[in-house]
């Protein structure tokens, strides 16, 4: 057995609470390529597929017969022409697929949405992305640059890979051909779908959209089990700008929207859509909360500023909402570091740090916003605690390794965000979102499994681990390596068999 | 060949490209000099549009503005505004007699005949919609100076192919 490097932190609480303190890598200049930039080059090819390498360990029954379905950006550069941020590059869906026999099978497909096909065509980008401005066609729907490259969602028989500021795409899941885009209603042609829907436990799917260039509106989605949209409003906001993620809770709907929002007098020729934002503090985070039964709207509270792309979770507490937050002070992540790793930099500093938040809204006008709390991002809950008070939840988190881009390990925490127990995947890797999967038998809720994918930095290729929820500082249970490394990725989902 | 009243007027706000009805034609029109020192009289404006989908029907709308609105195009005032009905892949307007200047076309195919390019409520258009030189904006309309085109002393023609 061939137990790959890493250190697990668990311990003494003074030690791992020492592990959490400094969460993102340090500041010190790269002179030189740092050996970690191929996860941020092209996928090897547009097409991928092979067979994993079982490294250790036994592959779950529970979870023999599923897919992790993931996306990410997956095409860089064309021509010469590097994208600046990296959240520009095309989407690429890739299917994880655990098999019968205890093997695990990866393929992954560029989504070929209108932008990268009209893009291939033509043998260089053509189209405005996120982060880099590019001129060399016209863009008459936020649909004519849709990259497709932030998450994807299995539901209700579809497999959609999704975007936030224009449609999601209908993905064949076993081809992984790309079919064409979700319209939920006719009148909502290139409608914005964002990547963080939430299923609830009644089985609706929930979401939100970002009107922003185009029209200052924020679009709320309500869709039954069987996929058909029951209710759809758009709410005004100005100004506005991109928001990633939202909330649900039992009887509420949650939109957030920091203080980080488009200047009009920024939007200017041969400049980007992120470039067009300002960072405006005075105008506070504002929040909307609406009624889940009718989408009527309950109230429109301010807070203070702040930035986030993820939220934990939300819950009803008597007649206030609560609502948990992998918040930012500030913008400065996604202007700085997350741009500058393109360029084989990663150089943030501890105030970019997202770290556990709690905002409690009463609908009458008081909110409370309590922010500063252990540093984490990509959280994971278990299915059943969406909306209601989770028992704890899972997240990335930064371990003791500094250098390297992103999170180094993964975390349980408790239910207040204190960190519990946790795996630092070490020097050599760039672990990427890991995602709680239930034991059918559980005990409690986060009784099972965490899967997720990271860059072995050394063997240049990309491993999935398996870990035990109960007991994460033992590592991984089991480990899959592919033949291949594949550009560091977003999100994903785990479809069970 | 006769103009309908019906200008166009897009709002540059994103993606947004709105069309209002003949309400504002008097007040627009109005705007523009119809006799102006130095510039010469030239002829007739023929513009031929192809790629019309004669299936949908409708009509296709059209306005001309000259480049006293080059700033705010394509909102600003109309020359001449001419709609006609779309009987097949190909239609041709004239725009008779006009000083010599530069100018800009914008058109839209109203299918519903409503007289408005319709979005979607992000702004997203829904009808087909077209410029001079077949210039397509970035987030919105093109600029006046890539619409514009030159009507000197002589007859005009120029070609539109709707997307
Ligand atoms: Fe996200």
């Amino acid at each position: 057995m061939n137990r790959v490097a890493r250190r697990s932190f668990l311990g003494g609480s003074a030690a791992l609470a020492a592990s959490f303190a400094c969460p993102f890598s340090q500041q010190e200049a790269v002179a030189k390529s740092p050996d970690w930039l191929f996860g941020w080059q092209n996928a090897a090819s547009d097409h991928l597929s092979g067979q994993a390498e079982r490294l250790f360990g036994t592959l779950p029954e529970a979870l023999r017969g599923g897919t992790l379905w993931r996306n990410g950006p997956a095409r860089h550069e064309r021509a010469g022409v590097r994208y600046q941020h990296w959240f520009d590059g095309d989407g690429m869906i890739q299917a994880f697929r655990f098999l019968g026999d205890g093997s695990l099978r990866h393929e992954g497909r560029m989504i070929a949405t209108q932008k990268y096909q009209r893009e291939e065509e033509a043998g260089e980008f053509l189209y405005p992305a996120f982060g880099t401005s590019i001129e060399k066609a016209p863009v008459g729907s936020p649909d004519d640059l849709n990259s497709a490259n932030i998450s994807v969602l299995p539901f209700a028989g579809e497999l959609l890979a999704l975007w936030e500021a224009g449609s999601a795409h209908r993905i064949n899941p076993q081809s992984l051909a790309t079919e064409g885009v979700k319209t939920w209603r006719q009148d909502l042609l290139a409608a914005p779908f964002s990547a963080h829907p939430k299923v609830t436990p009644d089985g609706w799917l929930w979401n939100f959209g970002y009107g922003a260039p185009s029209a200052n509106l924020l679009a709320v989605y309500g869709i039954d089990s069987q996929g058909v949209l029951r209710r759809f409003t758009a709410l005004p906001m100005e100004p506005l700008g991109f928001v990633h993620d939202f909330a649900v809770t039992e009887r509420h709907i949650v939109l957030i929207v920091p203080p980080f929002v488009i200047d009009e007098s920024l939007r200017r020729p041969r400049t980007s859509f992120l470039a067009w934002h300002r960072w405006r503090p005075e105008l506070g985070t504002r929040i909307v909360v609406l009624d889940k039964n009718d989408f009527s709207e309950k109230a429109r509270l301010e807070t203070e500023p702040f930035f986030f792309f993820h939220v934990v979770n939300a819950r009803d507490s008597g007649s206030e909402v609560i609502v948990e937050i992998c918040a930012n002070p500030d913008a400065g992540l996604v202007t700085g570091a997350l741009q500058h790793v393109m360029a084989g930099k990663w150089d943030t500093g501890a105030s970019d740090d997202p770290r556990f938040a709690r905002l409690r809204l009463n609908l009458n006008g008081r909110t409370d916003w309590q922010a500063g709390g252990t540093p984490l991002d990509f959280p994971s809950l278990a299915a059943s605690e969406v909306g209601v008070q989770q028992s704890g939840f899972f997240a990335m988190t930064a371990g003791g390794v500094r250098g390297v881009p992103l999170y180094g390990a993964v975390a349980r925490f408790s239910a207040d965000g204190e960190p519990q127990s946790m795996h630092d995947y070490g020097e050599s890797f760039l672990p990427e979102e890991h995602l709680f999967v239930p034991r059918a038998e559980a005990s409690e809720p986060l009784d099972g499994w965490l899967i997720g994918t990271a860059l072995d930095i050394r063997a240049r290729r990309t491993v999935l681990s398996i870990l035990d929820s109960r007991s994460l500082g033992d590592g991984p249970v089991a480990r899959f390596a592919l033949p291949y490394a594949l550009p560091v990725g977003l999100h994903g989902k785990f479809a069970p068999a | 060949m006769l103009s309908v009243k019906t200008p166009i007027r897009w709002r540059r706000a994103g993606f947004v490209l709105v069309a209002l009805g003949s309400a504002l034609f008097l007040s627009a029109t109005q705007a523009v000099p119809k006799v102006a020192p130095r510039v010469a009289w030239a002829g007739d404006l023929t513009v031929t549009f192809h790629g019309l989908k004669a299936e949908d029907g409708g009509t296709l709308r059209a306005a001309l503005k000259n480049d006293s609105v080059a700033e705010t195009y394509p909102d600003g005032a109309t020359v001449q505004a001419i709609a006609l009905a779309v009987t097949g892949e190909t239609l041709e307007m004239v725009f008779p007699d006009l000083l010599s200047g530069t100018y800009a076309v914008s058109a839209f195919h109203d299918t519903n005949g409503d007289e408005e390019l319709n979005t979607t409520i992000f702004g997203i258009p829904t009808e087909a919609y077209a410029f001079s030189n077949d210039a397509r904006g970035i987030f919105g309309p093109p600029s006046f100076a890539a619409a514009a085109f030159v009507v000197g002393a002589d007859d005009t023609s120029i070609t539109i192919n709707l997307p």
